[in-house]
């Protein structure tokens, strides 16, 4: 017994019924069966190589976002540009043109951000 | 860590960990599902101690730390069986068997941790606050406030000991 249950059971009359207590509380079979080391040990792998997977592939996602995110900005800022600077009645087919070019890039952006933010959304679920 | 030197660690330790999760818990399946998740947050330390002396006080702490979020996350769940059962109900009916897991359950979770690492696993009180987050002077008062309540339970509950 350590010094320290030693001196804080001086403190308490009634120890001895409570070690007794304990004792036969810890030699109550718990039942059950506890899983395998064999399980635990491969399970740990699997966790252990899907953290490597995901270090590795954090720098790509964070990538893939910024190239949508430059993308989108781009997208943004031709639709801008062009709604700025093309004369409001001369040459409507090439104001067009443009504004509707800027547009698909923007919608393309958009798409490849949602697809990127699903499939990372489907793999965390899958694991 | 090596395979081999786990399967050594896993068997040294794993009985007396699942007993202190499963007791201070009193659910051996959700015990278990703990336990298993200690040593998968165990081996993936950068460097886990494979003396089992050494990794005690780590495992202990992690099934600690993951029991009190066990608790926090069917806080609810507890409180309503707590009053549905109702504790008191066992101690003043005759004819329900006397268990003693059922007694100890009546402690708080906490109470239950530091009576289990105090008595069963004999740890020091520097041991036990270092695995319960605690002050090491604060042990000493809470152990002999727990040691009050347990043993005002055990007469209410009529328990003498076996060899007695």
């Amino acid at each position: 017994m350590s010094r320290d249950m030693k001196e804080s059971h001086a403190e308490n009359e009634d120890v001895p019924v409570i070690t007794a207590f304990m004792k036969e509380l810890a030699a109550e079979p718990l039942g059950g069966a506890p899983a395998k080391a064999t399980f635990v040990w491969w399970k740990a792998q699997l966790a252990r190589r899907w953290d490597a997977e995901h270090r590795a592939a954090a720098p790509v996602t964070l990538d893939e976002c910024i190239c949508a995110g430059l993308a989108a900005i781009a997208g943004t800022g031709l639709v801008a540009w062009r709604w700025a600077t093309s004369p409001p009645i001369a040459a409507p087919a090439a104001a067009v043109a443009s504004i509707a070019g800027a547009l698909i890039l923007l919608t393309s952006a958009m798409l490849v951000v949602g697809d990127v933010i699903v499939n990372r959304h489907q793999v965390r679920r899958k694991t | 860590m090596d395979e081999r030197v786990f399967y050594a660690l896993y068997e040294q330790t794993r009985g007396s960990l699942r007993a202190y999760v499963a007791k201070s818990l009193g659910n051996i399946t959700h015990a278990d599902d703990i336990v298993q998740e200690v040593y998968l947050r165990f081996l993936r330390l950068p460097s886990p101690p494979a003396d089992a002396r050494e990794a005690r006080p780590y495992l202990f702490r992690m099934a600690t730390n993951l029991m009190v979020d066990h608790w926090r996350r069917h806080q609810r769940e507890i409180k309503a069986m707590s009053t549905a059962e109702g504790c008191e109900s066992v101690s003043r009916d005759p004819l329900i068997r006397l268990d003693l897991s059922r007694i100890f359950l009546q402690l708080k979770p906490r109470e239950r941790q530091l009576m289990w690492l105090a008595y069963v696993e004999r740890s020091t009180h520097r041991e036990i606050a270092e695995v319960l987050g605690l002050s090491a002077r604060s042990i000493r008062v809470l152990l002999f406030r727990v040691r009050e309540k347990l043993t005002r339970l055990l007469r209410e509950n009529g328990w003498k000991a076996s060899h007695e």
